[in-house]
């Protein structure tokens, strides 16, 4: 049965996991490049938070920008180093180049965190909010709102910025760049260097709200992909409401087939919408990620 | 257009055969028969997971190199027929063999059931769909408990090693040739044409998505195949070894190491990474995993068109090598 | 040699055709007939709506509205590949050489799969040198296919077309793009083609090839037909030349030359 709570439940999380599609959605919308490292992304930014925490205990939330310019320095230079080279290449070269990324960013973490399960518990974890039987959890809806305002400021740097124009500019050709007078392969690097600063912060709220381990990151990439798929790629307001829709059924799923499964129902889920309709539910195609490939 | 800029350049032409080439993996075969003779048990062991991997690339070879669909889910095919071998074995009984076969025929059967609407995808939508779809199976094997979830299939301990090693050769004779038939039939020239133009090809009367359903459906046979003698020899069946997602971009790797779209090339590049992958394994117990990525993703950027680019390209080598370099860049 | 052509009964009857994209209507209620044997011409200015037609007659793009009759079976929503089966073959306007194939391959899969169904590839192979021959590219069949020049390229989009053994052949733009003399060997050849017994619907912008080559001429403009007749009657007709060239260029040409 579907009970408010679990409706509340599932919408905090779907914050956090809009944010976790957020960034993957900009790097596929702009350089038409489907990172499969986004997971591992989202993995490194949940452990800095957590190293923060653990060692200097620095509470989760203030990590956050530090997540984030960790990841953005990384991105950066992944991009700029590395897939700048291949960007032009066939889909199959960029995803082998990605997937490799991922493989080897899983495998220092577990060289160096080992596989353990972690989590974040800040003193205050335990305070809520109360409505008669309805609990709102302050750690989950401090989630949610930080999710909302970090996807806001995305709207608002593309909108109104003059990079941020720039950027939306090269989805469509590759003249943008000069408008700000800075080289494409820059241009590049900061939209990359941009979604993975976003993934590092899915990650501090994802350390906060749930079990961590250096191998989660796989799963994190297919929850972004199907996110974007539903929401309709390269499109903020789409990857929000895809993501407040796969809280949903992450907490139904988790509820009907037990928590074992959530993983696959997502799959699922992501099977049918691309078999039915590869377009989006919500969206249209956005230019440079047709289905032609 | 993207598609003529990004010609890869391979080993052997897809459609041709080359005699020179027969005579060398035939002799290459009889060394492989001997290994077992001078009880060697070391060597058995690390061939046998070698013509494992190599029957998935060159499974992966058909419905990726011929017809130029990105598939990442090969892994899911594997432990498919792993877990139909455990399961027939352990649950119902059946003999090894016909459990095999049937490795064989159900991930073909469950390829040509998906194939149909799965293959309607391009690009990045079907890639990520394979992956997805490798990934929920499994995530279901880990869960069912008839499967034994998390705590996998046990087997009673088979016959001797050089028995695996064996099965293990045939089977990937078996995907060499019918590879190298496949290549010169009907079906392959449907294939490459498919991968180069589908529309063009279907107005000349290729019914694509019948061939394309074939080889993905040839695809997962092979590799199922791989997957039923792998779960036999191991004796214990676990969900996150024989689904193991991250192989899936290795094998990839492989065949485009050796030339996806040739006959022999996913086979080579699978014996050269898999055999480094062992080395780096026995000589850094602790960092090869991270070495070994590193690797790939060197051959991912430098090499995207596998070794018979480089040798095709000749003496101009080193300017060619650097202007396919820039070729992709921005 | 016109004269010893025979034109017969119509092969391809196509009624009442609608394709829209969106709020444009791409193929406004085209209805015309090909004739058995005959070359007809398909003209329009730019965005006529040429190439959808073609798509729609092929099955690439499915008709919104209106009927595909061909070789008296109603083909209307086959998928490509059941009517290039049939007989039905094509080349693009943007040529589509099959890259990772040598000239011969790519030949053979017209032989392989298209009307004549051979299922041999020794079969297919030997009638792929056939049509080579025929279309002057023999001593380019091992090159690969990437490697030639547009005139080639053109004549290979047509040899594994040819070699499907079509009934009816249509030809998108196949001289766009070539030199004088080349556009005089590629009269010639569809010209031969069709005395081979191949119905030949030809789209083309080279005004001069089409009217030397064409029995009959369909005009379309914004996705309707305009006119249609033999070369003489449409290019007299003040509707076609007011769609080509504007109304300017109409009163003008008709002033001067007295049609």
């Amino acid at each position: 049965m579907l009970t408010v709570q679990q409706i509340i439940n599932g919408l905090l999380l779907g914050g956090v996991l809009a944010l976790v599609a957020l960034g993957f959605s900009l790097v596929w919308g702009i350089l038409n490049i489907i990172n499969i490292a986004h997971g591992s992304f989202v993995m490194i930014g949940a452990f800095v938070t957590y190293w923060l925490f653990d060692l200097f205990g620095v509470d989760p939330f203030l990590s956050i920008p530090i997540s984030m310019l960790v990841l953005f320095v990384l991105g950066y230079a992944i991009q700029r180093g590395i897939i700048n080279w291949v960007v032009r290449a066939p889909a199959l070269i960029t995803l082998l180049l990605t997937f490799g990324l991922d493989l080897l960013l899983s495998s220092l973490a577990l060289l160096w965190w080992k596989a353990d399960v972690r989590s974040v518990n800040p003193s205050y974890g335990g305070s809520r909010i109360q409505f008669g039987t309805l609990v709102v959890p302050y750690v989950q809806l401090s989630t949610l709102i930080l999710a909302l305002a970090i996807t806001a400021l995305l709207w608002l740097f593309l909108a109104r910025t003059r990079l941020g124009q720039a950027i939306r500019a090269t989805a469509y050709d590759h003249t943008g760049a000069k408008v700000v007078g800075i080289s494409l392969g820059s241009i590049y690097a900061v939209t990359f260097g941009i979604g993975a600063a976003i993934a590092g912060a899915a990650g501090s709220l994802v350390a906060v709200v749930r079990p961590i381990s250096p191998t989660m990151g796989a799963s994190y990439t297919v929850l972004a992909f199907a996110i974007c798929i539903l929401g309709g790629l390269g499109n903020v307001a789409g990857a929000l409401i895809g993501g407040l829709i796969f809280g949903l059924v992450d907490v139904f799923g988790a509820a009907w087939f037990g928590a074992g499964y959530a993983d696959a129902v997502v799959f699922a889920i992501l099977l049918v919408i691309l078999l039915l309709r590869p377009q989006g539910i919500l969206g249209r195609e956005y230019s440079g990620g047709t289905a032609e490939g | 257009m993207g598609a003529n800029a990004s010609r890869r350049r391979s080993l052997l032409p897809p459609i041709t055969s080359r005699s020179l080439g027969w005579v060398l993996s035939v002799l290459v075969l009889i060394l492989l028969v001997a290994v077992p003779l001078n009880g060697d048990d070391y060597w058995v062991r690390v061939l046998t997971g070698i013509f494992a991997v190599a029957v998935m690339a060159e499974g992966w070879n058909i419905i990726g190199g011929f017809t130029g669909y990105a598939a990442f889910g090969q892994v899911g095919w594997f432990g498919l027929g792993a877990y139909t071998v455990g399961v027939a074995m352990s649950r119902w009984g059946w003999p090894f063999w016909p459990s095999l076969i049937a490795a064989g025929l159900l991930p073909a059967v469950v390829a040509a059931l998906i194939g149909v609407p799965i293959l309607r995808l391009r690009g990045h939508y079907f890639a990520i769909a394979t992956l997805a779809f490798g990934i929920a199976l499994g995530e279901l094997a880990n869960n069912l408990r008839y499967v034994g979830a998390s705590s996998g299939i046990s087997l009673p301990i088979g016959p001797p090693f050089a028995f695996f090693y064996y099965v293990m050769l045939a089977v990937l004779v078996l995907a060499v040739v019918a590879t190298w038939l496949i290549a010169r039939s009907r079906l392959g020239y449907a294939l490459v044409a498919i991968r180069e133009n589908e529309q063009a090809a279907a107005v000349l009367g290729v019914n694509t998505a019948l061939y394309k359903t074939a080889a993905f459906a040839i695809s997962a046979l092979l590799t199922g195949l791989a997957g039923g003698v792998q779960a036999y020899w191991s004796t214990s069946i676990y969900a996150p070894t024989v689904f193991d997602i991250t192989r899936n971009v290795d094998l990839i790797v492989m065949a485009l190491l050796g030339g996806a779209g040739t006959v022999l090339g996913p086979v080579v590049g699978a014996f050269l990474l898999d055999g480094l992958n062992e080395q780096l394994t026995g000589a850094f117990l602790q960092w090869h995993a991270v070495i070994f990525g590193a690797v790939v993703l060197l051959i991912v950027l430098f090499l995207p068109g596998g070794l018979g680019g480089l040798v095709a390209q000749g003496r101009t080598g080193v300017r060619n090598f650097l202007r396919d370099l820039k070729a992709f860049r921005v | 040699m016109e004269a010893q052509r025979r034109i017969g009964d119509p092969i391809l009857r196509v009624a009442h055709l609608r394709k829209s994209f969106g709020a444009l209507a791409a193929t406004d209620n085209v209805s015309f007939e090909l004739r058995e044997g005959e070359i007809l011409g398909l003209i329009g200015p730019n965005g006529a709506g040429k190439t959808t037609l073609v798509n729609l007659l092929t099955g690439v793009a499915e008709p919104d509205a209106g009927r595909v009759e061909f070789n008296g079976v109603d083909v209307t929503g086959w998928a490509p590949h059941r009517i290039g089966r049939a007989g039905m073959a094509r080349t693009f306007q943007v040529v589509r050489p099959f890259a990772g194939m040598s000239v011969r391959e790519n030949v053979a899969i017209g032989a392989l799969f298209g009307r004549g169904q051979r299922h041999s590839v020794a079969a297919a192979r030997a009638r792929a040198d056939e049509v080579l021959a025929q279309v002057d590219l023999a001593a380019l069949a091992d090159r690969s296919s990437s490697a030639l020049t547009l005139q080639d390229r053109k004549r290979l989009e047509l040899a594994k077309a040819i070699a499907a053994d079509p009934l009816v052949l249509l030809l998108d733009e196949v001289m766009a793009g070539l030199h004088a003399t080349e556009i005089d060997e590629a009269i010639d050849l569809v010209r031969r083609i069709n005395r081979g017994g191949v119905t030949i619907l030809v789209i083309e912008h080279v005004m001069r090839a089409i009217m030397r080559l064409c029995d009959r001429i369909v005009v379309l403009d914004a996705g309707r037909v305009i006119a249609e007749g033999t070369p003489q009657d449409v290019s007299a007709n003040p509707g076609v030349i007011k769609a080509y060239l504007g109304a300017r260029w109409a009163a003008r040409e008709l002033g001067a030359e007295g049609a």
